[in-house]
């Protein structure tokens, strides 16, 4: 008794019809090439000029994929034996038909690589992103993402370009200053990319609206400096499911992570609250290297993109840290918090809160003011009193350097940065009105607090700091 | 020249269009059924199959399927004339990757995803090309 090779009723018409053909072949290798010789054109149907077996081609021998086997095509056929030849279907639209050939150009070092391919860069352009804050980190994001051929890119922010922006926000030009960021960033990126669209949203992300604008994109990307707005990206990203690329920056140093939207650990597991109002500054008030928001923002839009291609291994469950100072790159490890309020097992913050209240309870300053609340004082309010003769201390709290830039002195202000207030409190005088001042009103709030705890009262915030007097009362003070 | 032709009962002709609407923007695709007397092909039923598919192409049916279909046909007394799939975004026309792919002696049909167009080739045996194959519509109830 012989073996045989059994063909599928659509290859039959190759081998006059007949289902089976006899072979006394001592292996599958042997028995294919002696049944294709005898039938010339299912021979170049199956095998290739150089004789290898074409790629659809799946052989078995009796039910065993012959790859699956020790000895492979070489395996031994007995009498009796079945080798069954099995097509695989495949094909389709092919994704390189679908890009233009400016397309093509733009991305051949991508489509080059083995990891991105015609298949990542079509997934690139089918995702949308959404960049939250168009500021340091926002403009390297967005420019690598255009750049990258996302399909879609949301911009979120409601600022204006300020002259100080540019020593770090590298999608905007000397002459953008004074318009909106979200207009600016828009022309420049799609300038850059002509085949991606630009979606602005020209908003304030907030509990309101954040679900909604969120909702539409597949991965946020968080390019804000402000611990309410990362708690709120945070929450919204959890309850959506969608992951969640942070990065921040201070001075020299910079953060980057990926928060995976429910599934791994989240921002909240890493800090449970946000740090005291006034303990960690923002890159306004500490400074901020220039080039550190490009490395960490390139990072982030790099995570991003990984996230897309489903390739490589992320920043998810993992903290990087650098030091621009000293060139130290460290990690920690990050677990997902069974008891995080919002990612847990048993989540207590399941819709939107209000942040600005969680990052600094009593000084929510649209809301209407609690007892304990720190009083304010609006820039208008203090000139009116000034004018007045009324006798009010100044007391500005910022560093050296900032007032050298900008001050009150002409009206009296005294100089105590927040690191000195409760050491040198002896120099404010409790029996009159103090009205304590920063840049923007958060680290005087923290000054504020400090001495109420040593009994002092009649203390007051300048809403919006000296920038705010810089805007509506002396337009001509330089500001930062 | 052989001329073979291929015959749709409505009901396959409105399963081809709706598979390709659900799966939109990806391809799908599946197997056609049916009975084949000298050249002429009839369809009898489509069967969709999970789109695997892999770098290389954009819909893939593996061998094991294809294995259980043809099994699944035999003991029916019908056979696995060919295969379906979708291209949501061109025409129905095969592309490159569908020639390289090809296997022979099955027919292809391929629905237009945007048109809803639908066309049928079979890969000729010097494998330079496809030729369409004319389909002709069953009369009938859905």
């Amino acid at each position: 008794m012989s073996a045989f090779v059994q063909l599928p009723t659509a290859l039959r018409e190759y081998t006059a019809g007949a289902a089976r053909i006899e072979t006394d072949a001592p292996d599958v290798a042997t028995a294919l090439s002696q049944v294709t010789t005898r039938h010339p054109v299912l021979r170049r149907h199956l095998f290739t000029d150089s004789g290898e077996l074409r790629g659809f081609v799946r052989v078995y021998l009796n039910d065993d994929d012959v790859r699956d086997l020790a000895e492979r095509e070489r395996t031994p056929v007995r009498p009796g034996d079945v080798i069954l030849i099995v097509p695989s279907i495949a094909g389709g639209e092919h994704v390189a038909s679908t890009f233009s050939r400016d397309e093509v150009s733009r991305y051949a070092r991508h489509i080059t690589l083995h990891e991105v391919g015609w298949d990542g860069q079509a997934k690139l352009r089918g995702a949308r992103v959404a960049v939250v804050g168009a500021g340091g980190l926002g403009s390297p994001i967005g420019m690598y993402l255009s750049a990258a051929g996302v399909g879609t890119i949301g911009i979120i922010d409601f600022d204006v370009v300020d002259l100080s922006n540019l020593q770090r926000q590298v999608l905007y030009a000397t002459g953008d200053v004074g318009r909106k960021k979200v207009e600016v960033a828009a022309t420049r990126l799609r300038a850059l990319n002509p085949n991606i669209s630009v979606v602005s949203h020209d908003v304030r992300l907030t509990r309101e609206n954040a679900l909604e604008v969120l909702a539409e994109y597949d991965v946020v990307v968080d390019g804000t400096d402000n611990f309410p707005t990362r708690y709120l990206v945070n929450d919204a990203c959890v309850l959506l499911g969608k992951p969640y690329v942070y990065g921040s920056i201070l001075r020299f140093e910079g953060q980057v992570s990926v928060f995976a939207g429910g599934a791994g650990p989240c921002y909240r597991c890493l800090f449970r609250e946000p740090p005291p109002p006034g303990l960690v500054p923002s890159c306004a008030e500490g400074g901020v290297l220039g080039v550190l928001p490009g490395i960490i923002g390139s990072l982030q839009a790099l995570e991003a993109i990984k996230l897309i291609l489903g390739r490589g291994d992320t920043l998810i469950g993992r903290l990087a840290l650098f030091d621009a100072l000293t060139f130290r790159w460290r990690e920690l490890k990050l677990r997902r918090n069974p008891d995080c309020p919002v990612c847990g097992d048993q989540p207590t913050v399941t819709a939107l809160i209000d942040y600005d209240e969680f990052c600094a309870p009593g000084e929510n300053m649209d809301a209407p003011q609690p007892s304990h609340a720190i009083p304010q004082i609006t820039a208008g309010e203090l000139k009116q009193r000034l004018e007045n003769g009324d006798d009010i201390l100044l007391i500005d709290v910022r560093e050296p350097f900032e007032w050298d830039i900008a001050n009150l002195g002409e009206y009296g202000a005294r100089l105590i940065p927040l690191d000195q207030v409760l050491e040198r409190r002896d120099e404010i005088d409790r029996s009159t009105d103090v009205v304590i001042y920063c840049r923007s009103g958060s680290r005087s709030a923290g000054a504020i607090r400090q001495l109420r705890a040593h009994g002092y009262e009649r203390l007051f915030n300048l809403r919006g700091g000296i920038r705010s007097w810089a805007q509506e009362i002396d337009p001509a003070m330089a500001m930062y | 020249m052989i001329r073979y032709s291929v015959t749709l009962p409505p009901r396959v002709l409105a399963g081809l269009r709706r598979e390709t609407g659900a799966a939109a923007p990806a391809e799908c695709c599946g197997a056609l059924i049916g009975l084949v007397r000298g050249h002429d092909m009839e369809v009898r039923t489509l069967i969709p199959v999970p789109n695997e598919a892999h770098a290389a192409a954009t819909y893939h049916i593996d061998a094991e399927v294809v294995l259980r279909l043809e099994r699944q046909a035999a003991s029916t007394s019908q056979q696995v004339i060919g295969f379906y799939h979708s291209h949501p975004a061109t025409s129905a026309e095969p592309s490159a990757t569908d020639l390289e792919l090809a296997a022979p002696g099955y027919v292809y049909l391929i629905v237009d995803g945007r048109a809803g167009e639908i066309r049928c080739w079979r890969l000729r045996d010097d494998r330079s090309g496809f030729t369409e194959l004319p389909i002709s519509l069953l009369a009938g109830a859905a």
